[in-house]
């Protein structure tokens, strides 16, 4: 046995193991105190705290906040897929959705900004909810934030029906099924209902949202009635609610000038996904760039947009109106944070003009068409050049881009993308959108049945 | 700064015992008289002087270590019988008696025999206090710094010495941090680093990250400070470290002081380094154009361009340049028998073979760290040992944007494709004869002369960006060690490791000098300060004792405890008011940041390990561990242990022709591996917006988490044949992770859409370790000392509960490694070119989803076509999508080889090889993005291929001979990821290579000097591999640089066999001189 040597204790020892044994008692107690393990960590907000009244704007701002998110993030891979932009970068996913094969469900794009819009879709859901009930309770300050969650709530729903084939509704860990292909009508049944339940509390601009964007849901959910099944161009691409526009008169009568509600998107929601938001892929990183047939020059050194050179079809000059909505967003301020476009007295404008051309009212066209020409002060359209119906196009087109409307504009005035190849899902099916992306579907045993466009 | 009571508590726990125990004693101090013992130690065989031995008065706080001449001396001995016993790594150890009488000095000189096996040798990590190998049943490998080897980094000094032990280099930027991995993967979520300890102290080992270029904070520790390293592979050995200890433990022993007069010791290293151009591919391109042709001719001064002929430029060669780096390393020691000490300091500058400055901005690539030392050491009576180490070190980092990063000049030099070189800025009428052209490929004014993809910006403005780390770090300890008798041992540790760093990046205003680059032109600047602060409490007594007649109890109790707490403010700006201002708060746009994380964990343990006679060891013990992550109020977790040791060759009688020793071991353990701070916990996050503050979901939450753990056995021998001059080690382990940490993705649609930590399944990974040495020739002219080492590893996800399978990477489509059930954890899946009948090629192109005949192709091909024709619209057919089985990220086995030979007296030469190999397969992103991406497609064999395609005068046949190029060795990506982008990894390397002479003490003594060497050493000189892209040490992400925004570690951990835009491992050769004074 080597170094061991057995030494018998004597006093001080023995003392020695009696103080080691009540100081290893003592260390043992001390060690266990739990006040070691309370740590302090004040980065996040705990869910009870949801609870308490005061938390109803920051609820609010988090809907409103994550919706802009969302719509950068939804809009990044949305635009590409239309003949708003083409892809320039780097990135593969985005030639997919840039030669019309948009239903590749592992797409990274599809899947950030699912992820970002499900965010915002459960967060406004939730400011709905605690929000009306701080409301019943008497707790709530501001009546007015209850009609914002209303119209957050109603936004991401109508925008959800405007970019995906389909969607699953879950909360938290609790799978919900999806809706369907077919079934996808729902969002924007949803979306009227709050919108209809905010419209009596909004006041001021808030209620000029609400009953702008009802305009705007009715109208998208008649595309996608007319769009689904998918496989088809309509015959009749116009369409004509006459509550949509109904409520597009009275938001006309409650929006001033050239008005426009947008969302804002500042730093630190950009690069909450996978890409920067749309603004930053487009502008800074220049992933994808402008329509250069019928939008923009670009600097072939660098491939950023130098001028705009949209023409108007009705004076042949360059169109004042896409000078000043590319302009908006591909020479923003704040190029990597363009503002977001919810609801404008331009699109109102519009949902009468189509649904008059729908009726065959050209005079009611007529003078909606010029009342939204001048506000860009635009030479009055008398009949001559283009046809109503092509003059609607090109006005929606410069009037909502980048605004998720090209898509489904395209599908049902049969327009194709020069980009798109002849086998892709976007010329073989007009009217499918993006697809539940296998991220989800790995993730949600309740999704059933299998997409129809693919 | 007040002392909070959790830290009072910290103290309390350290001093109170441990005065409480002193108090008697340093009333009860031995008065008895004293004497001293000293002598030489030589080497049998070579009768070299052994340097570096220790030795030891067994039962007492006291001892040496022998100087150049292998002299010892020990001072105040008591005067009694005591045992001497003397050790040295590589020897066998030697025990005698020596009667020391009061007032005079006994000589006693040791031989040491070099020993292949080292069951004497001394280990203190995980065990019962200082114990000998021989006693414990799992593996305690340690590491003995090779004197004169190329080594710059403590993470060098761990690469390639052990089996099971791997240093991955991720690549060959200048500073990179190397990961760590011991015996695979034992978390898929968490950290697979190894815990790290320095004298008892757990520091923070992390790495840094900035623009993707990484940085190691081990490295801060000066390699030459380094005494020895212990390793514990895995649970078995590591219980006793209890919560994440899973991935073994690492244990730097620093240097100490030793008794006598000041000796100096400076060491003055010279290293130049470059990078190996044979293996990257020039930069190709086609003229395809006559307007184009005109300008290409005129930007790269070559009139023997011509249209559809490939023609290169060395791009990226052209900012290489030979790196230089410099290393001065002092350090002093000396002392009285009662108190000694030793100081140090170090300084380098590392400027790497990146020639930053040829693109004229503020990037460059070097690395410049500094610090010092100081070890005290007080032997206030002979029971009695106090001793404090500090250490500071300071770390300078400028390296340029890197890795996979669009804004890196390196990634935009790699990307570059010559034909597509232009002046254009500089002439901007289009007037120029010149075309703005000044020289051979370079613009007058502004331009994108080298062809970078267009959108992302030229090198030079990418150049223009700062990215620094600086990082000041303090290391202390205080130790207490307190022997009140000879079979009772009290130490007592308390000691902070506090690390400030800041992370800066900085754009300037007007940066896009070539006009080209769009992102934030008025320029930006981002500081992330980390501060981290690390407290360790160690407490331990061991308490030996023998009973009955043949047995011998070691008992070990302790409590161990971590305090971490981190800040981490920063600050962000954009669009500066004009050129030279570079403060986030005089920017139009600001952000801060701020966050503090604390997490606490500690543990109570106990173990016994009881010795029948001096060949029979049993251990049993475990560990109770708490930690913040769980609440305060949760429970705590066990981790027990057992091992047993025989030593047959201790038996009386034991006789086996040519074996010289025999052990046999086996040990069993468990630890674990704790979640991240906040994983169990609900919380929802900021989400700032220009409406106001608002709240997102954040977390999703999990009340029932709990640690993984690792279960592990372990078994082995070591057998010494022909006295021990050859030695074979041999280990075989086994492990299951239980509650694998794992970041399950509930539906996104619930709103919570970051995946959850969850304990879900079970991992398991075997393997084995053998290590061969043998001291081949041993005359005292000629010694030569071979060595040669293996580890095998196989893991495998046995079970994911109902958990889907996991894609490492997150959302970038470019990486398809996936955690799956009943594959290696990181297994490639992608693109397998389909196999099609004869006459057939694997093309669809009239998407009729049959394979096209050749026939069909030739009248396809019957026009120019570019390569987009036949790429566009998944027209390549693959066998099952993007979903075949490619292989494995992790090599079946690892291993090293070299030799050590001392000849013509005073000539060392040392040398290591290291090598992967088996299934090994390595993801070439960048021979992807170079063959088939827009933005790449450069490589020389794509630019034939693209001529050929396009060039009218190519025939049909010849189209289709290039059609088959492009789908067997070209196309890759979207929508093939994975085809032609994987290979085997496999490799050898020549990692290190020295060449001493050792000056005759003649010559030192000349200068004033006590020993003189001068050294050549040269390190990752030669590369055997077939490997398709650069160099299969090249990974997508360096240590401790991707950590995911959930805490998930998926992508640290198995993205290491991505190779996607890095330097490789340049050639380093070097000379560096040692003065002793």
């Amino acid at each position: 046995m080597p170094n061991i040597v057995s030494t018998p204790m004597h006093g001080v020892a023995r003392r020695l193991t009696r103080t080691l044994v009540v100081g290893g008692v003592a260390t043992l107690l001390l060690g266990a105190c739990s006040s070691l393990l309370d740590v302090d960590n004040p980065n996040n907000v705990t869910p009870n705290a949801l609870d308490n009244p005061t938390a109803a704007g920051a609820l609010v701002n988090g809907a409103i906040n994550l919706n802009a998110n969302a719509l950068s993030s939804m809009m990044n891979a949305y635009n590409i897929i239309s003949d708003e932009s083409f892809q320039t970068g780097s990135r593969d996913d985005y030639r997919l959705l840039d030669t019309g094969g948009l239903d590749i469900n592992t797409n990274e794009y599809l899947q950030a900004s699912y992820l970002v819009a499900m965010r915002a879709r459960w967060i406004s859901e939730q400011a709905m909810q605690k929000v009306a009930k701080f409301q019943a309770d008497g707790s709530l300050a501001d009546p007015q934030l209850l009609a914002q969650a209303y119209l957050m709530g109603a936004l991401i729903y109508d925008e959800m029906g405007n970019m995906y084939d389909d969607v699953a509704i879950s909360d938290r860990t609790v799978a919900g099924p999806n809706l369907g292909e077919m079934n996808m009508v729902q969002v924007y049944d949803s979306a009227l209902k709050w919108l209809d339940l905010g419209e009596p509390i909004a006041t001021g601009d808030n209620h000029a949202n609400i009953v702008g964007l009802r305009a705007r849901v009715r109208f998208d959910r008649a595309v996608w009635l007319m769009l689904n099944p998918p496989g088809t161009t309509p015959a009749n691409p116009l369409v004509n609610d006459p509550q949509a526009v109904a409520d597009a008169t009275q938001a006309i009568s409650e929006m001033s000038g050239d008005y426009i509600y947008d969302l804002l998107v500042d730093n630190t929601n950009s690069g909450d996904d996978a890409s920067g938001g749309v603004g930053f892929e487009m502008n800074s990183r220049v992933e994808h760039t402008p329509d250069t047939a019928a939008f923009v020059t670009i600097d072939l050194t660098n491939k950023k947009p130098k001028a705009i050179i949209a023409k108007d079809p009705v004076t042949g000059l360059v169109d004042a109106a896409a000078v000043k909505m590319i302009g908006r967003f591909i020479f923003a301020s704040d190029i990597n944070h363009p503002p977001m476009a919810v609801v404008s007295k331009r699109e109102m404008y519009l949902i009468r003009a189509e649904a008059a051309l729908a009726a065959g009212d050209n005079a009611t066209f007529d003078t909606n068409i010029n009342a939204l020409r001048a506000i860009d002060g635009k030479a009055a359209y008398t009949g001559t050049g283009p046809t109503r119906l092509q003059l609607l196009q090109w006005e929606r087109r410069i009037n909502l881009v980048f605004q998720g409307r090209r898509l489904n504009d395209m599908y049902r005035f049969g327009i194709k993308d020069p980009r798109w190849l002849s086998t892709s899902i976007a010329v073989r099916k007009p009217g499918c959108l993006l697809p539940i992306p296998l991220l989800e579907r790995d993730a949600n045993t309740a999704i059933t049945g299998t997409p129809v466009c693919q | 700064m007040p002392i909070s009571g959790r830290y009072r508590a910290a103290l309390t726990l350290l001093v109170l015992p441990l005065m409480a125990a002193l108090a008697p004693v340093l009333r009860a101090q031995d008065a008895a008289g004293v004497g001293t013992i000293e002598g030489h130690v030589r080497a049998q065989g070579t009768s070299r002087p052994v340097e570096g031995a220790q030795v030891h008065v067994v039962g007492a706080n006291m001892d040496a270590t022998t100087n150049a001449d292998g002299v010892y001396r020990i001072a105040n001995v008591p005067a009694r019988d005591v045992q001497l016993r003397i050790r040295m790594l590589g020897f066998a150890s030697v025990t005698r008696n020596v009667t020391v009488q009061a007032g005079s000095t006994q000589t006693v000189d040791f031989t040491l025999s070099a020993s292949a096996v080292q069951l004497e040798a001394i280990v203190t990590t995980g065990t019962a206090g200082a114990t000998e190998v021989k006693r414990l049943g799992n593996t305690v490998a340690t590491i003995e710094p090779p004197t004169f080897a190329p080594i710059r980094t403590a993470s060098e000094m761990l690469q390639g010495r052990e089996p099971g032990v791997v240093g991955l280099s991720s690549s060959g930027l200048v500073g990179e941090a190397m990961k760590i991995r011991i015996r695979g993967n034992a978390s898929l979520t968490q950290s697979n680093e190894p815990i790290i300890f320095v004298d008892g102290l757990r520091i923070n080992s992390s790495g840094a990250s900035n623009a993707n270029a990484t940085l190691s904070n081990l490295d801060a520790i000066d390699p030459s400070t380094i005494e020895r390293i212990e390793i514990l592979k895995g649970a078995a050995a590591a219980t006793l470290y209890g919560t994440e200890a899973s991935n073994g433990v690492i244990q730097i022993f620093t240097k100490q002081g030793s008794a006598g007069p000041p000796k100096w010791d400076v060491t003055v290293s010279q290293d130049f380094s470059n990078y190996p151009t044979n293996r990257i591919d020039d930069n190709w391109g086609v003229p395809t154009r006559a307007g184009q042709l005109d300008t290409l001719k005129k930007l790269w001064g070559r009139n023997d361009l011509a249209l559809y002929t490939p023609f290169s430029e060395p791009l990226q060669r052209k900012y290489f340049e030979t790196g230089s780096a410099q290393t001065v390393q002092v350090a002093v020691t000396g002392g009285t028998q009662n108190l000694n000490y030793l100081v140090s300091g170090n300084y380098s500058d590392d400027d790497g073979p990146w020639a930053a400055e040829k693109l004229g901005g503020l990037a460059q690539d070097v690395v410049r760290r500094s610090g010092g030392r100081t070890s005290v050491n007080f032997f206030m009576t002979p029971k009695v040992r106090l001793g404090a180490q500090a250490t500071y070190s300071n770390t300078y980092a400028n390296r340029p944007q890197y890795g996979n990063n669009i804004y890196s000049p390196v990634t935009l030099l790699e990307f570059s494709k010559p034909d597509l070189g232009n002046c254009a800025n500089s002439d901007p009428t289009g007037t120029d004869p010149d075309f703005g052209v000044q020289a051979p490929g370079v613009c007058k004014i502004a331009g994108n002369p080298t062809g970078s993809p267009n959108a992302f910006g030229t090198p030079r403005e990418t150049a223009q960006k700062l990215a620094e780390i600086t990082g000041d770090r303090f290391i202390s300890s205080m130790n207490l060690a307190y022997m009140p008798t000879a079979s009772l041992n009290v130490t007592g540790l308390l000691g902070v490791d506090y690390l400030s760093q800041t992370v800066t990046n900085f754009q300037p205003f007007g940066y896009n000098i070539d006009g080209v680059i769009g992102d934030d032109v008025y320029g930006d600047k981002g500081i992330q300060d980390t501060n981290n602060r690390q407290i360790t409490l160690d407490v331990k007594a061991n308490w030996t004792r023998d009973f009955l007649t043949s047995f011998n109890s070691a008992f070990l109790a302790g409590v161990q405890g971590f305090l971490t707490k981190v800040k981490y403010p920063g600050s962000f700006g954009y669009d500066f008011p004009g050129p030279g201002i570079s403060r986030t708060d005089a920017a139009g746009t600001q952000q801060a940041y701020d966050g503090i994380l604390e997490t606490v964990n500690g543990g109570y343990f106990a173990q016994d390990q009881v010795a029948y006679k001096n060949f029979l060891y049993l251990t049993v013990g475990s560990r109770y561990d708490y930690s913040s992550a769980f609440g305060k109020s949760a429970a705590g977790v066990l981790y027990p242990k057992a091992s047993i040791s025989f030593v047959p060759s201790d038996l009386a009688g034991f006789h086996v022709p040519s074996v010289s020793s025999l052990r046999l071991r086996a040990a069993w353990g468990k630890s674990g591996r704790q979640p991240s701070a906040f994983a169990k916990f609900t919380t929802f996050a900021a989400q700032t917006g220009p409406s106001g503050a608002g709240l997102r979901p954040d977390n999703l939450g999990n009340p029932d988490l709990k640690p993984e753990v690792s279960t592990e056995v372990e078994g082995g021998t070591e057998i010494g044949f022909l006295h021990d001059r050859i030695g074979i080690e041999a280990t075989y382990w086994k492990r299951r992770v239980n509650d694998l940490l794992f970041g399950l993705q509930y539906p996104p649609s619930g709103g919570f859409t970051n995946a959850q930590l969850t304990n879900v399944g079970v991992m398991d990974a075997h393997g084995t370790e053998l290590a061969l040495r043998g001291f081949v020739v041993q005359t005292p002219d000629v010694s030569l000392e071979a060595f040669s080492n293996i580890a095998f590893l196989k893991q495998k996800v046995v079970s994911l509960g109902a958990a889907p399978e996991l894609k490492t990477g997150g959302s970038y489509a470019r990486i398809r490694g996936y955690i799956r059930e009943g594959y290696a954890p990181g297994e490639f899946f992608g693109a397998k070119l389909k196999q099609v009948p004869a006459g057939s090629l694997p093309y669809d192109i009239n998407k009729d989803g049959v394979p096209d005949t050749e026939a069909e192709m030739l009248a396809f091909l019957s026009v120019p076509r570019d390569y987009t024709a036949i790429f566009n619209g998944s027209v390549i057919m693959t066998e099952d999508g993007i979903n075949s089985d490619l292989g494995k990220p992790t090599p079946d086995y690892t291993g090293s080889f070299g030799a050590n030979i001392n000849f013509a007296k005073n000539w060392r030469v040392s040398s290591l090889f290291e090598y992967k190999g088996g299934h090994y397969t390595y993801w070439c992103l960048i021979c992807g993005f170079r063959n088939a991406s827009p933005v790449g497609t450069n490589s020389k064999l794509f630019a034939q291929t693209r001529a050929t395609l396009l060039n009218p005068a190519s025939t049909a046949q010849q189209r289709l001979d290039a059609a088959k190029v492009w789908a067997n060795d070209l196309a890759s990506l979207t929508p093939y990821q994975g085809l032609n982008e994987v290979s085997n990894g496999d490799f050898l390397r020549f990692r290190e290579l020295s060449v001493t002479w050792l000056a005759p003490r003649s010559v030192a003594s000349r200068i004033g000097g006590r020993d003189v060497s001068f050294t050549l050493t040269g390190r990752n000189l030669f590369l055997w591999t077939k490997y398709q892209g650069v160099d299969p040490e090249v990974s997508y992400v360096g240590g401790g640089g991707q950590v995911g925004s959930d805490g998930s570690y998926v992508n640290e951990n198995f993205v290491e066999s991505i190779d996607a835009f890095g330097f490789p491992l340049p050639r380093r050769i070097g000379l560096s001189v040692r003065i002793g004074y």
